[in-house]
C-alpha cells in the first residue's frame, strides 16, 4: 500500500478510533464556544434594541461651514444617532474645521459624554466620526489639489477621470457607511458578527490547546512509546493526527455555523466558503501548535506556553471585536493588523457581506501553507531525532 | 545464527551508565525471560531493542539485520507490549484494535479478520463495543496484548504483561504465550515474578545495575548459585536452640531458617494443653519446621538425619532444588531497590 493510502487510511482509523467519542468532542469543543458567543451577543443585543431608539447627541457647530453641514448629515443618516439639544453626549465641531481638515495640521471635532457609563455609545459615535472624517478629509484634499493645478479645460475631464479611478479604488473607506445606508445595524450587527466569527476561531483555538493535554495522555500512558515502535512512519503518523484534528475543527465550525445561524441570525452566507476559511484556519492553527509541540519538548510547559497563548488570545480577539480602532493605542492597532486571526475574521466578514476575494482566499491559503508547512518541518524534526520517547 | 543478537549495548544517561556492554542473543522460536530489579535497566534495554532510544554504544542485530529506528520493514516483524496500558481508554476494543492494526499496516478485511481473531484469542469477543475504561484489569491486559499481535510477529516483546491481574487472566496469557512460541514466534519476556520466568522461558538473563549478572538455561543459572540445594523439614516436637546451633555447624550446612509461616500454620492445627507446649516452645525459641540450605556436595544427609532423629521424631523432608527467585536474589542481593 502507498504512502498516501496509508496516510488516508490512518487518518480513517483515528475518526474512527473516537467516534464513540464524537459527543462528548461536541460537548468540549462547540458548547463553551457558543455559550461564550451567546452570551456576548446577549449582551451587544441590548446595545442593538437602544441603538434602534437612537443614541442622542448634541451638536455644537461652531464652524458653519459646508464640511460641518456635511458632517451633520452624515450623523443624521446614520441611522442610529438623533441630535438633541438636551442629550448627554455631545460633539463640537470647532471654528476652523473645514479650513485645515485638508491641511498637515486638522482639527477635529470634540466627542465628550456627561457620565463614564456612554462609553460604549462614544465608541460608536467615534467609529462613525473615524469614517466620515477620512471621508472628508479625501474630499477636502482632493478639493485642494483641484484648486492648485491649473488645469486647462481639455485636461478637467481626465483629471476628472483619475479622481473618479482613485475613488473606486479606496472602497473599503466607505464600507461601513455603505452598510449603514443599507438599513442594517451597522457597527453594532458588525460587532456581533465579529464576536461571531472570534468564536467560531476559538473553537479551532481551543481544539490546538488539546493537542497538548492528549500529548501528556499519550506520553504518560505509553501509547507514544506504543507509536513510535510500529511501522508507521513520523511523517504518516504526524500528518495523520494533523488532517484528523482538521476534520474536527471542520465538523465542530459547521455545528457552531448552524447553531448561531437558527438561534442569533448571525453568520449569514455561503456554508461552504466559510468552512473553506475555517478548514484554512485550522491549517495554520493546528499545524503551528504541532510545531511547538514538537519543539517544546516538556510537556508542562507546553501546556503552559498554549495555556496562555488561547488566554491572551481570547482576551484580544473579543476585546479586538468590540472597541473600535478609534478606542485603541496605535500599538494595538499595528499588532491587530499582523495576527492571523483578523485575517480570518476579515475573510468571514467578506463571506458574509458577499464581497469575498480571490486576494482574500490567498491570504488565508498562505496561512494554510505556513501551517502545513510548519507540521511537516516538525515531523522532519521528530524523524530526525533518535530519541523518539 | 541467532535470530536476535545484542552486541555489547551501553547507554548512559547524563553521567549515570544504566547499561554497559550488554551482550546476549535469542534464538529463532526461543522464549527469553529478561529479569532484574528495579532500575536494573531493562526497560531501557528494550527501548534500546525497539530502536526507541538511540545506543551510545554497540547495536542490535534482527535476522542479521541493524535495528535502526526508522526501519519500518524491521519493525514490521516486531511487536511490543508496553507495560502500561497503551490504549485509548474512552474508546471501544474494536476502536483500539482497528486503529493498531492500521498501524501495523492491516487494511480492509483483512484487518476486519485479523481483530475478529485477535478478539477471540484474548478472549473479548463480547467486549466488542466495551470501551476500555470499563473493561478489569485483566481484560485490558489482554486487549494490551491483543493490540501487537494482530499483524502476527516474529519477535515479541512482553514487558511485564501480567502486572495487576488475576490468575484466570494470567493463566490465560500464559497459554496463549506458550502457544504461538510453539508456532516459532520468539519471546523476550520481562518480569518481577520470577515464577512466571521459571515457567515460561527457556532461557534468562538476570540484569542489575546496567551490567549482566547471568545468562543462560534455568539450569545453568541455578548451577551459578554453588551446587545448593534446599531440605525442609517437620517435626513431631520442637528443637531445642542448642541443638539448632549444633546443626548450623555441621558440615555442607549453608544457612538454617526456622520457617515463621510453617510454624503458624502448625500452630493453628493445635488445640489446648499441645498448643500451650507449643507457644512454650516458641518462647524458648525452638523449631518444628526447618529449613536447611545446603552445599550438596559436602553434605551428607545420612548423618544430618542420624544427628536429629537423636532429638525428635522426623514427620516429613522435603528435598528441593532452590527457585529461580532464591537464585534472583543470591546474585543481585537482597537490598530494596528504588
Amino acid at each position: 500500500m502507498s504512502g498516501t493510502k496509508k496516510l488516508f487510511s490512518l487518518m480513517g482509523s483515528m475518526l474512527y478510533l473516537s467516534r464513540s467519542q464524537l459527543k462528548n468532542l461536541l460537548l468540549s469543543y462547540v458548547l463553551l464556544p457558543l455559550i461564550l458567543a451567546t452570551f456576548m451577543l446577549a449582551l451587544i443585543g441590548g446595545l442593538s434594541t437602544s441603538e434602534s431608539v437612537n443614541i442622542r447627541l448634541e451638536l455644537q457647530d461652531e464652524d458653519q461651514s459646508l464640511m460641518s453641514d456635511v458632517l451633520r448629515q452624515a450623523i443624521e443618516q446614520s441611522g442610529f444617532i438623533t441630535l438633541s439639544s438636551d442629550a448627554k453626549l455631545h460633539l463640537k465641531v470647532p471654528q476652523g474645521f473645514a479650513e485645515r481638515l485638508g491641511t498637515d495640521d486638522p482639527i477635529f471635532p470634540e466627542l465628550s459624554a456627561d457620565s463614564r457609563d456612554q462609553a460604549l455609545e462614544v465608541n460608536l459615535v467615534q467609529s462613525l466620526l473615524d469614517q466620515v472624517g477620512r471621508e472628508l478629509r479625501f474630499a477636502a484634499r482632493l478639493e485642494q489639489e483641484l484648486s492648485k493645478a491649473d488645469l486647462k479645460p481639455q485636461e478637467l475631464l481626465s483629471f476628472s477621470e483619475q479622481v473618479n479611478e482613485l475613488t473606486e479604488d479606496v472602497p473599503e473607506l466607505f464600507q461601513v457607511e455603505k452598510v449603514d445606508n443599507s438599513g442594517n445595524l451597522g457597527l453594532v450587527s458588525q460587532m456581533r458578527e465579529d464576536i461571531a466569527a472570534t468564536y467560531m476561531v476559538y473553537i479551532i483555538v481551543v481544539l490546538a490547546f488539546s493537542i497538548s493535554s492528549a500529548r501528556v495522555v499519550e506520553r504518560e500512558s505509553g501509547l507514544l512509546k506504543r507509536s513510535a515502535s510500529v511501522p508507521t512512519s513520523s511523517f504518516q503518523y504526524v500528518l495523520a493526527d494533523y488532517l484528523t484534528y482538521i476534520v474536527y475543527s471542520l465538523l465542530f465550525c459547521l455545528v457552531y455555523l448552524i447553531v448561531m445561524r437558527l438561534a442569533h441570525g448571525v453568520l449569514a452566507g455561503s456554508l461552504l466558503l466559510y468552512l473553506v476559511i475555517m478548514g484554512m484556519a485550522s491549517c495554520f492553527f493546528l499545524g503551528l501548535v504541532m510545531f511547538l509541540s514538537v519543539l517544546i519538548r516538556k510537556d508542562q510547559v507546553f501546556q503552559s506556553v498554549m495555556g496562555l497563548v488561547m488566554f491572551v488570545y481570547i482576551l484580544m480577539a473579543t476585546f479586538s471585536s468590540m472597541a473600535k480602532p478609534g478606542a485603541s493605542s496605535d500599538w494595538m492597532l499595528g499588532l491587530a493588523d499582523v495576527r492571523p486571526d483578523k485575517l480570518i475574521l476579515d475573510a468571514c466578514r467578506h463571506v458574509r457581506l458577499g464581497t469575498l476575494t480571490f486576494a482574500d482566499l490567498a491570504t488565508n491559503l498562505i496561512l494554510a501553507a505556513i501551517g502545513l508547512a510548519l507540521v511537516l518541518v516538525g515531523a522532519a524534526i521528530r524523524s530526525g531525532r533518535k530519541e523518539k520517547i | 545464527m541467532a535470530f536476535v543478537e545484542i552486541k555489547s549495548l551501553s547507554k548512559k544517561f547524563q553521567d549515570k551508565q544504566v547499561l554497559d556492554k550488554i551482550s546476549f542473543s535469542i534464538d529463532k522460536g526461543e522464549f527469553m525471560g529478561l529479569v532484574g530489579p528495579n532500575g536494573a535497566g531493562k526497560t531501557t534495554l528494550i527501548n534500546l531493542m525497539m530502536g526507541l532510544l538511540p545506543a551510545d554504544e554497540g547495536e542490535v542485530l534482527l535476522d542479521g539485520c541493524p535495528m535502526a529506528h526508522n526501519d519500518l520493514a524491521l519493525k514490521q516483524r516486531i511487536a511490543y507490549v508496553p507495560q502500561e496500558l497503551a490504549l485509548y481508554k474512552d474508546s471501544s476494543c474494536w476502536e483500539n484494535l482497528i486503529y493498531f492494526a492500521t498501524l501495523y499496516n492491516l487494511f480492509g478485511q483483512e484487518r476486519k479478520q485479523k481483530a475478529e481473531k485477535a478478539l477471540e484469542v484474548v478472549g473479548l469477543t463480547a467486549e466488542r463495543n466495551t470501551k476500555v475504561k470499563k473493561l478489569s484489569g485483566g481484560m485490558a491486559r489482554r486487549l494490551n496484548l491483543a493490540c501487537a499481535i494482530m499483524h502476527e510477529p516474529e519477535f515479541l516483546i512482553l514487558d511485564e504483561p501480567t502486572v495487576g491481574i488475576d490468575a484466570q487472566s494470567r493463566n490465560f496469557i500464559f497459554e496463549y504465550l506458550e502457544a504461538i512460541n510453539a508456532q516459532g514466534v520468539t519471546i523476550l519476556y520481562t518480569s518481577h515474578y520470577m515464577e512466571e520466568i521459571e515457567k515460561l522461558c527457556d532461557r534468562v538473563f538476570i540484569i542489575d545495575k546496567g551490567q549482566e549478572v547471568a545468562c543462560g538455561t534455568q539450569d545453568q543459572i541455578r548451577g551459578l548459585v554453588a551446587d545448593t540445594r534446599k531440605i525442609d523439614f517437620v517435626f513431631a516436637s520442637p528443637l531445642s536452640q542448642e541443638k539448632l546451633a549444633s546443626l548450623s555447624a555441621f558440615p555442607g550446612v549453608k544457612e538454617l531458617t526456622v520457617d515463621a509461616e510453617k510454624k503458624g500454620e502448625a500452630k493453628s492445627e493445635l488445640v489446648g494443653e499441645k498448643l500451650a507446649q507449643a507457644a512454650q516452645a516458641a518462647d524458648a525459641k525452638t523449631a518444628d519446621h526447618l529449613q536447611v540450605e545446603i552445599i550438596a556436595a559436602a553434605f551428607s544427609l545420612n548423618d544430618f538425619l542420624q544427628a536429629l532423629e537423636q532429638d525428635t521424631e522426623i514427620l516429613s523432608i522435603d528435598y528441593r532444588r532452590v527457585s529461580l527467585e532464591e537464585v534472583f536474589l543470591a546474585l543481585t542481593g537482597r537490598e530494596l531497590r528504588a
